[in-house]
Protein backbone atom coordinates (compact mmCIF):
# COMPACT_ATOMS: atom_id res chain seq x y z
CA UNK A 1 0.00 0.00 0.00
CA UNK A 2 1.56 3.29 -1.10
CA UNK A 3 1.74 6.05 1.50
CA UNK A 4 1.85 9.83 0.89
CA UNK A 5 5.55 9.82 1.85
CA UNK A 6 6.22 7.11 -0.77
CA UNK A 7 4.29 9.10 -3.33
CA UNK A 8 6.09 12.34 -2.58
CA UNK A 9 9.49 10.75 -2.85
CA UNK A 10 8.73 10.27 -6.57
CA UNK A 11 6.59 13.37 -7.16
CA UNK A 12 9.13 15.24 -9.32
CA UNK A 13 9.92 12.19 -11.44
CA UNK A 14 6.18 11.59 -11.75
CA UNK A 15 5.55 15.11 -13.03
CA UNK A 16 8.52 14.99 -15.39
CA UNK A 17 7.37 11.63 -16.79
CA UNK A 18 10.60 9.93 -15.72
CA UNK A 19 8.97 6.81 -14.25
CA UNK A 20 8.41 3.37 -15.73
CA UNK A 21 4.82 2.57 -16.67
CA UNK A 22 4.18 0.23 -13.67
CA UNK A 23 5.57 2.82 -11.22
CA UNK A 24 3.51 5.54 -12.81
CA UNK A 25 0.36 3.40 -12.52
CA UNK A 26 1.01 2.96 -8.79
CA UNK A 27 1.41 6.70 -8.28
CA UNK A 28 -1.68 7.42 -10.40
CA UNK A 29 -3.72 5.05 -8.25
CA UNK A 30 -2.57 6.77 -5.05
CA UNK A 31 -3.20 10.29 -6.42
CA UNK A 32 -6.76 9.33 -7.42
CA UNK A 33 -7.59 8.54 -3.83
CA UNK A 34 -5.51 11.28 -2.12
CA UNK A 35 -6.50 14.91 -2.59
CA UNK A 36 -3.31 16.17 -0.95
CA UNK A 37 -0.96 14.31 -3.30
CA UNK A 38 -3.13 15.16 -6.28
CA UNK A 39 -2.86 18.85 -5.32
CA UNK A 40 0.88 18.48 -5.03
CA UNK A 41 1.11 16.91 -8.49
CA UNK A 42 -0.98 19.69 -10.03
CA UNK A 43 1.11 22.40 -8.36
CA UNK A 44 4.34 20.87 -9.64
CA UNK A 45 2.83 20.44 -13.10
CA UNK A 46 1.96 24.15 -13.19
CA UNK A 47 5.54 25.12 -12.33
CA UNK A 48 6.95 22.66 -14.84
CA UNK A 49 4.63 23.98 -17.58
CA UNK A 50 5.56 27.61 -16.84
CA UNK A 51 9.25 26.78 -17.12
CA UNK A 52 8.74 24.92 -20.39
CA UNK A 53 6.71 27.79 -21.80
CA UNK A 54 9.30 30.42 -20.83
CA UNK A 55 9.81 32.05 -24.23
CA UNK A 56 13.00 32.14 -26.22
CA UNK A 57 14.32 35.71 -26.19
CA UNK A 58 15.76 37.33 -29.29
CA UNK A 59 19.30 38.60 -28.70
CA UNK A 60 20.10 42.16 -29.77
CA UNK A 61 20.72 41.99 -33.55
CA UNK A 62 24.18 43.54 -33.20
CA UNK A 63 25.30 41.47 -30.20
CA UNK A 64 28.24 39.90 -32.07
CA UNK A 65 29.40 43.28 -33.42
CA UNK A 66 29.17 44.88 -29.97
CA UNK A 67 30.95 41.94 -28.32
CA UNK A 68 33.85 42.26 -30.77
CA UNK A 69 33.98 46.04 -30.31
CA UNK A 70 34.00 45.38 -26.57
CA UNK A 71 37.15 43.27 -26.96
CA UNK A 72 38.93 46.16 -28.66
CA UNK A 73 37.89 48.62 -25.95
CA UNK A 74 38.98 46.25 -23.19
CA UNK A 75 42.28 45.59 -24.94
CA UNK A 76 42.95 49.36 -25.26
CA UNK A 77 41.95 49.88 -21.65
CA UNK A 78 44.30 47.10 -20.52
CA UNK A 79 47.14 48.64 -22.56
CA UNK A 80 46.42 52.00 -20.94
CA UNK A 81 46.65 50.46 -17.50
CA UNK A 82 49.98 48.84 -18.32
CA UNK A 83 51.27 52.11 -19.77
CA UNK A 84 50.04 54.03 -16.72
CA UNK A 85 51.71 51.59 -14.35
CA UNK A 86 54.99 51.92 -16.27
CA UNK A 87 54.70 55.72 -16.25
CA UNK A 88 54.03 55.72 -12.52
CA UNK A 89 57.05 53.56 -11.85
CA UNK A 90 59.21 55.76 -14.09
CA UNK A 91 57.78 58.95 -12.52
CA UNK A 92 58.42 57.88 -8.97
CA UNK A 93 61.94 56.82 -9.91
CA UNK A 94 62.64 60.16 -11.59
CA UNK A 95 61.23 62.17 -8.70
CA UNK A 96 63.58 60.48 -6.32
CA UNK A 97 66.59 61.52 -8.40
CA UNK A 98 65.47 64.85 -9.92
CA UNK A 99 63.81 66.67 -7.02
CA UNK A 100 66.23 69.34 -5.79
CA UNK A 101 67.49 68.74 -2.33
CA UNK A 102 66.28 72.16 -1.11
CA UNK A 103 62.73 71.61 -2.37
CA UNK A 104 62.38 68.47 -0.31
CA UNK A 105 62.88 70.66 2.76
CA UNK A 106 59.84 72.86 1.91
CA UNK A 107 57.04 71.69 4.27
CA UNK A 108 54.38 69.69 2.40
CA UNK A 109 56.02 69.97 -1.04
CA UNK A 110 56.88 66.31 -1.35
CA UNK A 111 53.48 65.09 -0.17
CA UNK A 112 51.74 67.44 -2.65
CA UNK A 113 53.92 66.16 -5.47
CA UNK A 114 53.27 62.58 -4.41
CA UNK A 115 49.52 63.21 -4.55
CA UNK A 116 49.72 64.76 -8.02
CA UNK A 117 51.02 61.62 -9.70
CA UNK A 118 48.17 59.29 -8.72
CA UNK A 119 45.60 62.06 -9.40
CA UNK A 120 46.98 62.50 -12.90
CA UNK A 121 46.92 58.73 -13.45
CA UNK A 122 43.36 58.32 -12.21
CA UNK A 123 42.18 61.14 -14.49
CA UNK A 124 44.06 59.61 -17.41
CA UNK A 125 42.47 56.21 -16.81
CA UNK A 126 39.00 57.71 -16.49
CA UNK A 127 39.41 59.34 -19.88
CA UNK A 128 41.03 56.30 -21.42
CA UNK A 129 39.15 54.91 -24.44
CA UNK B 1 18.00 25.13 -29.31
CA UNK B 2 21.51 23.71 -29.53
CA UNK B 3 22.95 24.95 -32.81
CA UNK B 4 25.60 22.20 -32.92
CA UNK B 5 24.45 20.87 -36.26
CA UNK B 6 24.56 24.34 -37.75
CA UNK B 7 28.17 25.04 -36.78
CA UNK B 8 30.54 23.75 -39.44
CA UNK B 9 33.70 22.29 -37.87
CA UNK B 10 35.66 24.23 -40.48
CA UNK B 11 34.32 27.50 -39.13
CA UNK B 12 35.37 26.51 -35.60
CA UNK B 13 38.82 25.54 -36.85
CA UNK B 14 39.33 28.86 -38.69
CA UNK B 15 38.00 30.90 -35.77
CA UNK B 16 40.29 29.04 -33.39
CA UNK B 17 43.23 29.69 -35.70
CA UNK B 18 42.60 33.43 -35.31
CA UNK B 19 40.69 34.38 -38.44
CA UNK B 20 38.64 37.44 -37.36
CA UNK B 21 35.84 36.97 -39.94
CA UNK B 22 35.34 33.35 -38.88
CA UNK B 23 35.35 34.30 -35.22
CA UNK B 24 32.71 36.94 -35.92
CA UNK B 25 30.60 34.42 -37.86
CA UNK B 26 30.92 31.90 -35.02
CA UNK B 27 29.88 34.47 -32.40
CA UNK B 28 26.89 35.31 -34.59
CA UNK B 29 25.79 31.66 -34.59
CA UNK B 30 26.31 31.26 -30.84
CA UNK B 31 24.76 34.53 -29.73
CA UNK B 32 21.16 33.26 -29.44
CA UNK B 33 22.25 30.39 -27.18
CA UNK B 34 24.55 32.55 -25.01
CA UNK B 35 22.02 35.37 -24.74
CA UNK B 36 19.15 33.08 -23.75
CA UNK B 37 21.19 31.37 -21.05
CA UNK B 38 22.29 34.82 -19.83
CA UNK B 39 18.70 36.07 -19.92
CA UNK B 40 17.55 33.13 -17.80
CA UNK B 41 20.31 33.89 -15.31
CA UNK B 42 19.67 37.64 -15.04
CA UNK B 43 16.13 38.33 -16.38
CA UNK B 44 17.51 41.71 -17.40
CA UNK B 45 18.38 42.60 -21.00
CA UNK B 46 21.35 44.88 -20.36
CA UNK B 47 22.86 42.43 -17.85
CA UNK B 48 22.22 39.51 -20.21
CA UNK B 49 24.04 41.40 -22.96
CA UNK B 50 26.96 42.15 -20.66
CA UNK B 51 27.08 38.50 -19.57
CA UNK B 52 26.99 37.31 -23.20
CA UNK B 53 29.90 39.60 -24.04
CA UNK B 54 31.81 38.08 -21.13
CA UNK B 55 31.12 34.62 -22.60
CA UNK B 56 32.56 35.64 -25.97
CA UNK B 57 35.52 37.39 -24.40
CA UNK B 58 36.26 34.16 -22.55
CA UNK B 59 35.85 32.18 -25.78
CA UNK B 60 38.35 34.50 -27.46
CA UNK B 61 40.86 34.17 -24.63
CA UNK B 62 40.53 30.43 -24.08
CA UNK B 63 39.94 29.19 -27.61
CA UNK B 64 43.42 27.67 -27.72
CA UNK B 65 42.47 25.31 -24.86
CA UNK B 66 39.71 23.74 -26.98
CA UNK B 67 40.75 20.37 -28.38
CA UNK B 68 39.45 20.33 -31.98
CA UNK B 69 39.21 16.52 -31.98
CA UNK B 70 36.28 16.82 -29.56
CA UNK B 71 32.81 18.25 -30.30
CA UNK B 72 32.84 22.02 -30.00
CA UNK B 73 29.41 22.76 -28.56
CA UNK B 74 29.64 20.85 -25.23
CA UNK B 75 32.96 22.63 -24.65
CA UNK B 76 31.35 25.99 -25.41
CA UNK B 77 28.37 25.17 -23.18
CA UNK B 78 30.73 24.46 -20.28
CA UNK B 79 32.57 27.70 -20.95
CA UNK B 80 29.24 29.57 -21.04
CA UNK B 81 28.12 28.02 -17.78
CA UNK B 82 31.38 28.95 -16.03
CA UNK B 83 31.42 32.48 -17.46
CA UNK B 84 27.79 33.15 -16.46
CA UNK B 85 28.24 31.82 -12.93
CA UNK B 86 31.41 33.89 -12.51
CA UNK B 87 29.61 36.96 -13.80
CA UNK B 88 26.84 36.43 -11.22
CA UNK B 89 29.34 35.99 -8.39
CA UNK B 90 31.25 39.13 -9.38
CA UNK B 91 28.15 41.26 -9.75
CA UNK B 92 26.32 39.87 -6.73
CA UNK B 93 28.67 41.71 -4.43
CA UNK B 94 28.22 44.94 -6.36
CA UNK B 95 24.46 45.23 -6.15
CA UNK B 96 21.49 43.60 -4.44
CA UNK B 97 19.23 41.16 -6.29
CA UNK B 98 16.45 43.04 -8.01
CA UNK B 99 13.14 41.65 -6.95
CA UNK B 100 11.05 44.65 -7.87
CA UNK B 101 12.93 46.07 -10.83
CA UNK B 102 12.73 44.30 -14.14
CA UNK B 103 13.71 46.17 -17.23
CA UNK B 104 11.04 46.08 -19.93
CA UNK B 105 11.90 43.73 -22.74
CA UNK B 106 12.84 45.18 -26.09
CA UNK B 107 9.92 45.37 -28.52
CA UNK B 108 11.16 42.43 -30.59
CA UNK B 109 11.34 40.18 -27.54
CA UNK B 110 8.55 38.32 -25.80
CA UNK B 111 7.31 39.90 -22.59
CA UNK B 112 8.63 37.94 -19.61
CA UNK B 113 6.06 36.49 -17.26
CA UNK B 114 6.41 38.53 -14.08
CA UNK B 115 5.78 35.93 -11.39
CA UNK B 116 8.30 33.56 -13.00
CA UNK B 117 10.84 36.40 -13.39
CA UNK B 118 10.51 37.42 -9.76
CA UNK B 119 10.54 33.88 -8.43
CA UNK B 120 13.57 32.83 -10.49
CA UNK B 121 15.45 35.93 -9.30
CA UNK B 122 15.35 34.57 -5.75
CA UNK B 123 17.08 31.29 -6.66
CA UNK B 124 20.82 30.74 -6.17
CA UNK B 125 22.74 31.10 -9.45
CA UNK B 126 23.60 27.38 -9.67
CA UNK B 127 19.90 26.50 -9.52
CA UNK B 128 19.11 29.12 -12.19
CA UNK B 129 21.79 27.67 -14.45
CA UNK B 130 20.55 24.10 -13.91
CA UNK B 131 17.00 25.21 -14.76
CA UNK B 132 18.20 27.05 -17.88
CA UNK B 133 20.10 24.02 -19.14
CA UNK B 134 17.25 21.63 -18.32
CA UNK B 135 14.28 23.62 -19.59
CA UNK B 136 15.73 25.90 -22.25
CA UNK B 137 18.52 23.73 -23.59
CA UNK B 138 16.63 20.49 -22.93
CA UNK B 139 19.66 18.72 -21.47
CA UNK B 140 19.44 15.53 -19.43
CA UNK B 141 20.66 15.66 -15.84
CA UNK B 142 23.87 13.80 -16.79
CA UNK B 143 24.64 16.38 -19.49
CA UNK B 144 24.03 19.26 -17.06
CA UNK B 145 26.35 17.56 -14.61
CA UNK B 146 29.03 17.49 -17.30
CA UNK B 147 28.45 21.11 -18.32
CA UNK B 148 28.50 22.42 -14.76
CA UNK B 149 31.24 20.03 -13.64
CA UNK B 150 29.34 18.78 -10.60
CA UNK B 151 28.00 15.32 -9.65
CA UNK B 152 24.67 14.14 -11.07
CA UNK B 153 23.19 14.05 -7.55
CA UNK B 154 24.00 17.73 -7.07
CA UNK B 155 22.16 18.67 -10.27
CA UNK B 156 19.14 16.61 -9.20
CA UNK B 157 19.10 18.38 -5.84
CA UNK B 158 19.39 21.82 -7.46
CA UNK B 159 16.52 21.10 -9.87
CA UNK B 160 14.40 19.66 -7.07
CA UNK B 161 14.97 22.62 -4.76
CA UNK B 162 14.45 25.12 -7.57
CA UNK B 163 11.05 23.63 -8.50
CA UNK B 164 9.98 23.51 -4.86
CA UNK B 165 10.98 27.15 -4.33
CA UNK B 166 9.25 28.27 -7.51
CA UNK B 167 6.14 26.34 -6.51
CA UNK B 168 5.94 28.10 -3.18
CA UNK B 169 6.66 31.53 -4.65
CA UNK B 170 4.67 31.45 -7.87
CA UNK B 171 1.50 29.75 -6.76
CA UNK B 172 -1.15 30.93 -4.31
CA UNK B 173 -1.24 28.93 -1.04
CA UNK B 174 -4.29 26.95 -2.17
CA UNK B 175 -2.55 26.05 -5.46
CA UNK B 176 0.86 25.24 -4.06
CA UNK B 177 0.07 21.92 -2.38
CA UNK B 178 1.56 21.07 0.98
CA UNK B 179 5.16 20.91 -0.11
CA UNK B 180 7.59 18.07 -0.12
CA UNK B 181 10.17 17.48 2.55
CA UNK B 182 13.66 18.07 1.15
Amino acid sequence: MMTCDDWRAFAHDYVLGDLSEPARALLDAHAESCASCLGEARALQRVDRRLREDPVVAPPPDLAKRALEGFAVRRRSELWRVAAALLLAAGVGSMATLVPEDWSRVPGAMSKAARLVPTFLVESLEHAP
Amino acid sequence: MTPTAEIPPDLVRRARAGDPASFRALVDRLSAFAFNIAWRMTRHRADAEDMSQEVFLRLHRHFATYDPRLPFFPWFRRLTSNACLNWCRTHRSRRPARLDETEPAAPESPEPSDDLTLAVATLPEEQRMALALFYFEGLAVAEISESMEVPVGTVKTWLYRARETLKSRMLKPDEAGEGIRP
